[in-house]
């Protein structure tokens, strides 16, 4: 009878000890997507503690850890929110709560934990094991790749570095129904160049002194890739104390017949 | 072979890979009895002198990050310009003191180390760096990793910083010309 009751007993401890959970919505996600965990803590030794203590996540990844805090304090930003008993939930973006590129993340990891996670006769556990659950692990998806025709290169800049508008007629030619392919590869050009500072709604226009300023040059070395290079502080030749907000442009063809829409990018600062 | 003669061949193997791998005295040691740099190869010799630009090379550091295609992560700024640039570094008194610097550039490609005359000083506290100054400009560049005096090569690099982040950067390739 005490060995019916032993294997009882472990069997209970067993399914117990499996019924901690952990999910994330959505199931699919990259690291700059806004996603939801929710951790089930029952079974756990976290399950029915009291509610005035919330519970705080803990976190990994395979790039290293967001701000935690301490094991025994965690940092009040990683205190997670009661869904209902012994469910809690935590949203973030993963690129900015990790501080680290969106393409980085090949996993994150996670579990639930009390401030203090250390040992503690008095603490929900006792003395004998740390308030947390078990260590959860959730995939992050690659992200892809997308050639575009019209880009800045460095694709982040300041208003004092140089630039590169790139035209690229190797994506041009794969798309169906783009205006730019309409033009002869060599003669595509800027045909307008607006810019804004900070602080005023309104475009300012540019007009080179040199109109073959707008005229692409072929990148050396490069097949079918066209760019204009300027540095906008230089060229826009704006006050001093102003700031470069964001530039605009089209690309067309030398009288403007044909013409794209207007593209825009924001300045860093 | 017997075990002994096995032993001591080993032993001395080990010794000629030792000895083969360690740098030359002239790379570890400033002359004038100046203080050693930190890093073998941050010797204060590897720097002083004339310096003739060879490439300039910018890079979109989040493209590297993201793992794109070569030609998003860099543009050979010295295959669209034509670059006619000479950096002269002066002997400091020790590493951390400053000399005066010479830029002397024809042309007008675009140039983004402080240009003219200066001050710069090579910075050894945490991450190797060196410091430039001119009349308008201060600016931190970083030497590359495993830097010889005996490569002749001097290749210094600007990071342009979003915050904490790194987005881009320049990266000046130099050869010795004295």
């Amino acid at each position: 009878m005490k060995k019916i009751a032993l294997v009882v007993a472990l069997l209970l401890s067993y399914s117990f000890s499996f019924a901690q959970s952990a999910s994330v919505e959505p199931a699919v996600f990259k690291g700059n997507q806004e996603i939801k965990i929710t951790i089930d803590v029952t079974g756990s030794c976290l399950a029915d503690i009291d509610d005035t203590e919330p519970l705080y996540i803990w976190m990994w990844s395979n790039k290293g850890g967001p701000n935690n805090g301490s094991w025994n304090n965690s940092a009040a930003t990683a205190k997670m929110t009661k869904e209902s008993d012994n469910v809690w939930s935590f949203t973030i973006i993963p690129q900015d709560y990790y501080r680290q590129a969106a393409a980085e993340f090949e996993f994150i990891g996670c579990l639930a934990k009390a401030k203090d996670g250390s040992r503690n006769p008095t603490g929900p556990c006792g003395a004998n094991a740390e308030p947390k659950t078990a260590d959860f692990r959730f995939d992050v998806q690659a992200l892809k790749f997308i050639p575009q025709v019209y880009r800045v290169f460095p694709a982040k800049f300041f208003e004092n570095d140089l630039i590169h508008i790139v035209y690229d007629r190797n994506v041009d030619d794969t798309l169906t129904g783009s205006i730019t392919k309409a033009i002869a590869e060599n003669e595509v050009q800027i045909v307008i160049m607006d810019y804004q500072l900070v602080g005023s709604n309104s475009w300012l226009p540019f007009v080179p002194t040199d109109p073959n300023m707008f005229k692409l040059r072929a990148v050396p070395n490069q097949t079918k890739r066209y760019i204009m290079s300027f540095n906008p502080k230089r060229t826009f030749n704006f006050p001093n104390d102003k700031r470069l907000n964001k530039i605009r442009w089209r690309f067309g063809n030398s009288d403007s017949s044909i013409r794209t829409p207007l593209i825009e990018r924001e300045v860093q600062r | 072979m017997n075990f002994r003669k096995l032993q001591v061949l080993l032993l001395a193997a080990l010794v000629v890979t030792f000895t083969a791998c360690y740098p030359d005295d002239s790379e570890i040691t400033n002359s004038s009895g100046t203080p050693k740099s930190v890093d073998p190869f941050l010797d204060i010799n590897a720097f002083v002198g004339t310096w003739k630009l060879e490439t300039v090379t910018q890079v979109d550091e989040n493209a590297i990050v993201q793992k794109q295609p070569d030609y998003m992560q860099k543009m050979v700024l010295s295959e669209l310009f034509n670059y006619d640039v000479t950096l002269n570094l002066s002997r400091p008194d020790s590493v951390g003191k400053f000399a005066p610097y010479t830029v002397t550039q024809n042309g007008e490609a675009p140039f983004y180390l402080p240009g003219g005359t200066g001050q710069w000083r090579l910075n050894l506290i945490g991450t190797p760096r060196i410091n430039m100054t001119n009349a308008d400009t201060a600016l931190t560049v970083y030497p590359a990793p495993a830097f010889r005096t005996s490569d002749n090569k001097l290749t210094l690099k600007i990071d342009r910083m979003a915050g904490n982040t790194k987005v881009s950067s320049y990266v000046y390739a130099f050869t010795r010309s004295n």
